[in-house]
């Protein structure tokens, strides 16, 4: 089990995160919150790369910067800007990577012919990246993640300049992986947790909001959202969600706190119902 | 290693340095009368004296003799020819004459070409018969003390600098006595041209070599520590198994590259330099000769006087051995500088800030200054007094053997800062 325990970081005056304590077991947990919120500090504390300025991070009761390599050695991570050596190849880049975290030549050899299987980069193995896109890139990434297979894989924005087909295949590809280890996302795209994460943590005000399943985060606003083909005709206060076109006509979608208007329909609430909602600027009156 | 090897940047600036050292060698020229001195010295031997005048007098009459015996064949055989051509056919008369004209001109021509050779090695026979007689033994009667007593007064030392400054000199004083006992001072070495072949090998070349071989071990150091913020993947690396110490494993690489990269150009260079100008017979003159030198505004010129007993092949493996060395201290510092400024480009201009302010610091400081002293046993001012290393050093030196001190103390120094360095970029965080 990964343990956060009241763990609060500041930079200079400035408080990122406050007194977040969270726990981690196998499954997959969605980072869900706006830039700047914290999401990247936390799993920047995780991975040893910045330290709590009070609290700490325990693995198995053990303090993860005091466990050193024998901590390291459990994770996988991809970096929000994930950086690469331009005149390698996804195979030497692989390998090179393979050497510090400390895998023997032919394993790593093997396994990275795996992974490039996997993330479909076997017809590009031997070409330089410089010469890739965005998207295969980030493969490149999610491959370099999984090269020691990790006890705990950390993604920071894992389907950044993914398309759409290959945001499904990604999706499919956590959630097979996501039975024996600690999975933690970050991201923006909420339909990414939506359909496969266990755990939504919501910070909000640099502290934890939320930390439950999808179901139950989406429940919190059961029987307060509405859609509607005439927006202007509800006079409770109301924040705007989504607008939609359908058959001609645009449907929004709201969220109402009192019992909305007669002819707008209740929905399910759904996760990015409740991320905007959370994070709302303003409520139109 | 390998990221520096494959670098076309850290190759290119190899080139570019051996490059100017080609322009550096060719441009101060082949010493003739060096070259003689040379020939001479396998009949004559290094030791100058009653012997080494005997030999170079046996040797000079040889020459002569040769040279003279060539200068009448030549003569015989441009008559035969003109006599033979005149016995040709009237027909062909104007041929024959023109042939008999040109033959002439030939024959003249060699004979003054001859003639310009024969003086010239005759005038470097002459030299060198007058230096090599009226050579005398520098070290017979030579007083040290005058030295630290000049220096002394000059600058004002009073205390323990001044009795540091007299110590050096009484210490010295043993040398060149022991100097004077073995005649030392009496070693041919390059005769007249010793200072200038010695300059240009020692003052020249081997200041070029060192200067670029620290620019080059430098480069290659923050080169090799910038290689993660350059490309973005240090938080792939530090979060990695091998973490934040693998930058100690880096320290031993690029301090192994750097070296090798030294020794490339260090052999790239001499090997064109002694191809240029040939040693051969010359490597086992002592350094400390009378022909020798070196000298600063206050002393003046006065006997290139070592510590050490040096040939000039021991003299030139030391300096290389301290050169190593110092290449190793700059290794460090570049490091120092490469994991607490993370961009390679700041890293080297920090650095080179620091040695310059270094260098600007001893320039102004007051010369009775303890202070001034230690920071002459700096690497940046070791680099400087390279030419001088293994002597006195002059008025800002206070110990003897400073280069060996230096660079001993310089290694401890940084060591320790490396150390302290690492310690806190473990505790760095990576933003």
């Amino acid at each position: 089990m990964l343990l956060v325990n009241h763990v609060t970081k500041n930079f200079g005056k400035f408080t990122v995160l406050s007194d977040l304590t969270l726990e981690f077991e196998n499954g997959v947990y969605g980072l869900l919150a706006p830039n700047g919120a914290g999401k990247t500090t936390l799993i920047k504390m995780l991975t040893t790369l910045i330290f709590p300025s009070s609290g700490e991070i325990l693995w198995n009761g053990n303090e993860i910067v005091k466990l050193g390599e024998n901590y390291r050695d459990l994770i996988g991570y991809l970096p929000q800007e994930f950086g690469y050596y331009k005149n390698h190849s996804p195979f030497d880049f692989l390998m090179y990577l393979s050497a510090l975290k400390g895998m023997e030549k032919k394993a790593a050899s093997k396994r990275v012919e795996e992974l490039l299987e996997l993330v479909s980069l076997s017809d590009v193995r031997n070409k330089k990246m410089k010469k890739f896109s965005g998207g295969m890139i980030q493969r490149v990434g999610i491959a370099q993640a999984m090269l020691n297979d990790p006890k705990i894989l950390i993604l920071d924005e894992p389907t950044a300049g993914l398309d759409p087909k290959e945001r499904v295949r990604f999706r499919n590809l956590i959630s097979s992986l996501s039975k024996d280890r600690i999975v933690i996302l970050s991201t923006h795209i909420v339909s990414d947790i939506e359909t496969i994460a266990n755990h939504v943590v919501l910070f909000k005000d640099h502290k934890l909001y939320c930390d439950d399943s999808p179901a139950n985060v989406c429940r919190t606003l059961v029987g307060k959202v509405f859609e509607t083909q005439d927006i202007s005709s509800v006079k409770e206060p109301y924040l705007l969600l989504t607008e939609r076109q359908e058959e001609g006509y645009t449907i929004t979608r709201y969220v109402c706190e009192g019992k909305g208007q007669f002819d707008a329909k209740s929905v399910v609430p759904n996760l990015e119902d409740v991320f905007l909602y959370v994070y709302r600027d303003e409520v139109l009156e | 290693m390998k990221k520096i090897i494959n670098s076309y940047a850290i190759w290119g600036f190899l080139l570019v340095c051996i490059l100017f050292n080609v322009v550096l060698i060719l441009s101060i020229g082949i010493d003739p009368y060096a070259d003689y001195v040379k020939k001479v010295s396998v009949h004559t031997g290094l030791q100058l004296g009653e012997r080494f005048n005997q030999k170079l007098t046996a040797f000079v009459q040889g020459e002569n003799l040769k040279n003279d015996n060539s200068e009448q064949l030549v003569s015989e055989t441009n008559e035969t020819e003109t006599n033979f051509l005149q016995n040709e056919d009237q027909k062909q008369y104007n041929q024959e004459q023109l042939a008999s004209e040109t033959n002439e001109t030939e024959a003249n021509l060699s004979q003054k070409e001859s003639q310009k050779w024969r003086n010239s090695e005759q005038f470097y026979q002459e030299s060198l018969i007058q230096e090599t007689t009226e050579v005398s033994d520098v070290f017979d009667g030579y007083d040290t003390g005058k030295i630290a007593d000049t220096y002394v007064q000059t600058f004002r030392l009073k205390g323990k600098l001044a009795e540091n400054m007299r110590n050096k000199y009484a210490d010295l004083q043993k040398i060149a006595d022991e100097k004077g006992k073995h005649d030392d001072s009496l070693s041919l070495y390059f005769a007249g041209s010793t200072y200038g072949q010695h300059h240009k090998l020692f003052f020249s070349v081997m200041r070029s070599i060192i200067i670029e071989g620290v620019l080059l071990s430098v480069l290659i150091v923050l080169f090799s520590i910038g290689y993660e913020n350059s490309n973005r993947i240090e938080d792939i690396v530090y979060s990695s198994k091998a973490g934040r110490p693998i930058v100690m494993k880096k320290l031993i690489a690029v301090v192994v590259t750097g070296i090798f990269f030294y020794l490339l150009l260090l052999g790239a260079s001499l090997g064109l330099y002694f191809s240029v100008n040939d040693y051969s017979g010359i490597w086992q003159s002592n350094v400390s000769s009378s022909f020798n030198g070196i000298g600063d505004i206050i002393m003046g010129f006065r006997p290139f006087l070592t510590w050490h007993n040096f040939t000039v092949l021991s003299y030139l493996f030391a300096t290389i051995g301290v050169s190593l060395i110092l290449i190793l201290c700059f290794s460090l510092m570049g490091f120092v500088a490469g994991i607490c400024i993370r961009n390679s480009y700041v890293g080297f201009f920090a650095l080179f800030f620091v040695n310059a302010l270094l260098v600007t610091v001893t320039a102004i400081l007051p010369p009775d200054s303890y202070f001034l002293f230690t920071l002459m046993l700096s690497p940046i001012c070791l680099l400087i007094k390279q030419p001088v290393w293994f002597t006195d050093g002059g008025f800002d030196i206070l110990w003897k053997n400073f280069e060996i001190r230096g660079v001993g103390a310089s290694v401890v120094v940084m060591a320790i800062i490396v150390v302290v360095a690492a310690i806190k970029f473990r505790k760095r965080e990576i933003i």
